[in-house]
């Protein structure tokens, strides 16, 4: 069965289309949600939020877009709001404690992060790039992270984000360019 | 020779996802998915930033008016003399002493 035709399915309450439709896309939204906030614990849960908004939400798709662009639009919009959500309590984690009260470590830092599907050969690197995304505005973040990790088409990513197959290219253009300035910063105290 | 390198390495960063496997969710995801998708829905629990921030605005209104009125009902009336025992018959209205004793 078709995806688009699994989202009727589950509007009308089939709980066995649902079960396909998450099979279809769970790794699709795991690695999303994954690459946005470069935490297991928040990318399950930012999962399980768009599962449960696709669940809700399957009675009002009308089938202009694909169905992978909608859950993917929905993939994103809910990685946003825990990213911004987690900016928040970053921001505001002077008022709280800067510090776990069992481990004394730091709270609501970056950690270092390892993307599970990346090469052994390139792991390091890639810890590099995915510290140097943190730093890219969101929508330049979107369009490197759906292109670069997920591997759509520009034209895929156009309908996600709902702009025009060129200004997806500018923020591509845009996101390595700072990609490059940022990753040359962090080389900088090393060359001394 | 030196920014060469430096290219060379981000170029090697920005590659370093290319041939990436996707990231797979652990087994177990979908029962606590289900468990949620069986509460009911709990949409438009959350206030919008408008309607809070006119509510902080009308009681802010509320405490500058009361405050208002407090300071109004406090400010002493002004007195003709600099006699305390004056003052206080100007305030009373006591126009004798039979009539402040009662008699």
């Amino acid at each position: 069965m078709l995806p688009e035709e699994l989202l009727q399915h589950i509007a009308q309450g089939d709980a066995n289309a649902f079960r396909q439709l998450y099979e279809l896309f769970k790794a699709r939204v795991y690695n999303t949600c994954i690459s946005y906030l470069q935490n297991e614990g928040d990318a399950e849960e930012a999962m399980q939020d768009v599962f449960v908004e696709i669940h809700h939400a399957a009675g009002s798709y009308k089938g202009h877009a694909g169905a992978s662009t909608w859950i993917y639009r929905i993939t994103v919009n809910k990685c946003l709001d825990r990213l911004r959500y987690n900016n928040r309590q970053k921001r505001f984690s002077f008022l709280t404690s800067l510090f776990h009260k069992d481990t004394g470590a730091l709270m609501h830092d970056a950690p270092h992060f390892e993307h599970p599907g990346a090469k052994a050969e390139n792991r390091e690197q890639s810890v590099m790039l995915f510290k140097a995304i943190r730093e890219l505005p969101e929508n330049q973040q979107t369009a490197f992270i759906l292109k670069q990790i997920e591997g759509l088409s520009q034209r895929e990513i156009a309908d996600v984000l709902g702009v025009g197959e060129k200004a997806v290219e500018s923020l591509l253009q845009r996101a390595k360019g700072n990609l490059r300035k940022i990753l040359s910063d962090f080389y900088k105290p090393n060359e001394g | 020779m030196k920014p060469q390198t430096l290219n060379g390495q981000t170029d090697d960063i920005l590659q370093s996802m290319d041939g990436a496997a996707r990231a797979i969710p652990r087994e177990g995801l979908l029962p606590l998915i289900e468990q949620r998708i069986a509460l009911p829905f709990t949409k438009g629990k959350t206030i919008s930033l408008g309607t809070l921030s006119a509510a902080a605005a009308s009681v802010a209104l509320l405490v500058c008016m009361n405050m208002a009125m407090l300071w109004k009902q406090n400010t002493p009336v002004p007195s003709k003399g600099g006699d305390p025992a004056t003052q206080v018959v100007e305030y009373y209205g006591i126009m004798n002493n039979g009539e402040m004793l009662g008699i």
